[in-house]
């Protein structure tokens, strides 16, 4: 599903975010992605949607090239791949209803199952009292929830999450890592940036660890699980 | 079928929106496309009813033949039957002095008093001469002239080339003028719409990205500014349009209208409504080119 061969991302400073980066994650794999902040967490997931294209090296999403991609297959790329945003990325002028919806409005989805699909997972994310509030009448971990419900209404292959509990309590992040694991089990390959040690040991799945670009565990299919000691 | 349909819907919100949040913008821009086509449709407007008054003298290169007052018929058949045999001709036709008065009242009712002013008989009976299009040059007129000057029944021979020459570089001077001042107020409108959409584009910059983010085609995304820019433009041809047809209306009313039937020959007759739509067209397309320019310098992919 995703394959990482030698990948390095160089911004403007000399140092790169990603060095030589291999690494392989399998249809229907539950991986944690973690590391420092600064370690490329982010820079990786971005590759992957190609908000950003790699300095050297391949990145192949379902087995193909995103930086050799044409730009018209772009957006097929981005509609398999649901994104939860560090920063969000809500739209401030549209309500929580509106933002979630705006996702099924764009790949063309009959209105009838944009709303139907809509209101179902903000129900899943525990929303229905929001539905008409703007993302600054919400707390943070209000926005965060509207924005894992944006990834997931239109049920993607992949399912990218940067943070996506940084801003819940531990229980509703316990709540929400269910979800994602239930959406697991439907087939989809979820992918998750976190700093979050307590959940990582928690949930038992693979982990994928970053350090100053470089990776330090969970590169293979087979890597082992945290040891208790590390994580 | 509902799915474009819809996708439509949603477009014009978006170009709604647009235009609705950068209000005064919009309307400066469609009010610069108006200018640009306005001025452009006023030396449409006197090219043409020049190239009608040209058209209308000359009928291209016609030779006329004036027949003497005192020609018999039984002259001028056999004038016309030697005419016609010559090989630089295509065709004749006879023309009488009432024909021609009328002919010339038609073309321009406005000089209608003038044609009366002057009294007399002005317009000579004629034998109209169209000549074969290999023979439309000035020295075969000129054999033309000089092998039937002296023929029984002939007062004289004119042909229009000169007057046709000198109107026809004034046609082309009014229309170049015109293209040049033209091209640079559309240059204008193409600036201020360009601004338009740079704006908009900035505003919605987060959303546009968003957008990007969750899949959205490029066409999704610029169609609403590209169709907000086609109706800033129609409405910019529109507002030309209109404005062409109220100064019409107003020169031919005016004192000085009346006062002076040459200016008939300027502004006499409204090009057709083709032409006119054919001027908000061309301002909707106008927009359209000022958007797409616009929408690839402003990097929304
Ligand atoms: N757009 C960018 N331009 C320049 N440098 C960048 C850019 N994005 C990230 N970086 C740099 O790349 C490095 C890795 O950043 P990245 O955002 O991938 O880290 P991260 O692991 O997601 O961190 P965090 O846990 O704080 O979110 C950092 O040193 C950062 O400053
Ligand atoms: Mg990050």
């Amino acid at each position: 599903m995703i394959q990482l061969f030698h990948v390095t991302k160089k911004y403007a400073a000399a140092t790169p975010a990603l060095s030589d980066v291999s690494l392989h994650i399998e249809k229907g794999e539950f991986v944690f992605l973690t590391g420092p902040s600064g370690a490329g967490k982010t820079t990786l997931l971005r590759l992957l949607f190609r908000d950003e294209i790699p300095s050297a090296g391949q990145v192949l999403v379902r087995n193909e090239n995103i930086a050799t991609m044409p730009r018209r297959r772009v957006p097929g790329l981005r509609r398999q791949i649901g994104v939860v945003f560090q920063d969000f990325k809500l739209l401030p002028r549209k309500t929580v209803f509106e933002n979630v919806a705006y996702a099924t409005q764009v790949i063309g989805m009959p209105p009838r199952e944009q709303r139907a699909r809509t209101y179902q997972v903000i129900e899943m994310l525990g929303l229905n009292h929001r539905l008409h509030n703007y993302p600054e009448q919400l707390s943070g971990g209000e926005q965060q929830r509207v924005a894992i419900a944006r990834a997931l209404v239109n049920r993607p292959l992949i399912l990218l999450a940067d943070e996506p509990t940084g801003n819940l309590d531990p229980d509703l992040a316990l709540e929400i890592m269910t979800l994602f694991k239930q959406i697991n089990s439907h087939g989809t390959t979820v992918l998750i940036a976190t700093h979050d040690r307590e959940m990582i040991r928690r949930m038992q799945r693979r982990v994928i660890a970053l350090e100053n670009g470089m990776l330090v565990a969970g590169g293979d299919t087979m890597a082992e699980l945290p040891a208790g000691g590390r994580a | 079928m509902r799915t474009p349909l819809r996708a439509l819907r949603q477009c014009a919100r978006e170009a709604w929106e647009g235009l609705h949040r950068n209000a005064s913008l919009s309307l400066l821009a469609a009010v610069a496309i108006g200018i640009a086509l306005y001025i452009g449709g006023l030396f449409l407007l006197v090219r043409f009813n020049l190239e009608r008054f040209v058209r209308a003298l000359g009928s291209d290169l016609q030779v006329q033949i004036y027949l003497a007052d005192d020609a018999t018929a039984e002259t001028v058949e056999r004038l016309k039957n030697e005419v016609l045999s010559d090989p630089a001709v295509e065709g004749v036709a006879t023309v009488s002095r009432d024909q021609a008065r009328q002919r010339f009242e038609a073309t321009f009712p406005a000089l209608r008093d003038l044609a009366r002013q002057i009294g007399g008989a002005p317009f000579p009976a004629s034998i109209d001469v169209t000549l074969r299009p290999a023979y439309r040059t000035v020295e075969a007129i000129d054999l033309l002239v000089k092998s039937y000057r002296k023929a029984p029944g002939v007062a004289d021979i004119r042909f229009d080339l000169g007057w046709l020459q000198r109107l026809s570089g004034i046609v082309a001077l009014v229309e170049r003028g015109g293209f040049a001042v033209g091209a640079l107020l559309a240059l204008a409108a193409l600036v201020s719409v360009g601004a338009t959409v740079r704006l908009t584009v900035l505003a919605r910059r987060e959303e546009i990205e968003i957008m990007k983010l969750v899949g959205a085609t490029a066409a999704f995304i610029r169609a609403p500014f590209l169709l907000a820019a086609a109706v800033q433009g129609l409405l910019g041809g529109a507002l030309a349009a209109g404005a062409l047809l109220l100064t019409f209306r107003l020169v031919v009313r005016s004192e000085f209208y009346r006062a002076n039937p040459f200016l008939s020959i300027v502004v006499g007759r409204l090009p057709p409504a083709p032409h006119l739509a054919a001027l908000a067209a061309a301002g909707a397309l106008l927009g359209l080119v000022a958007a797409a320019l616009s929408l690839r310098r402003a990097g929304t992919f």
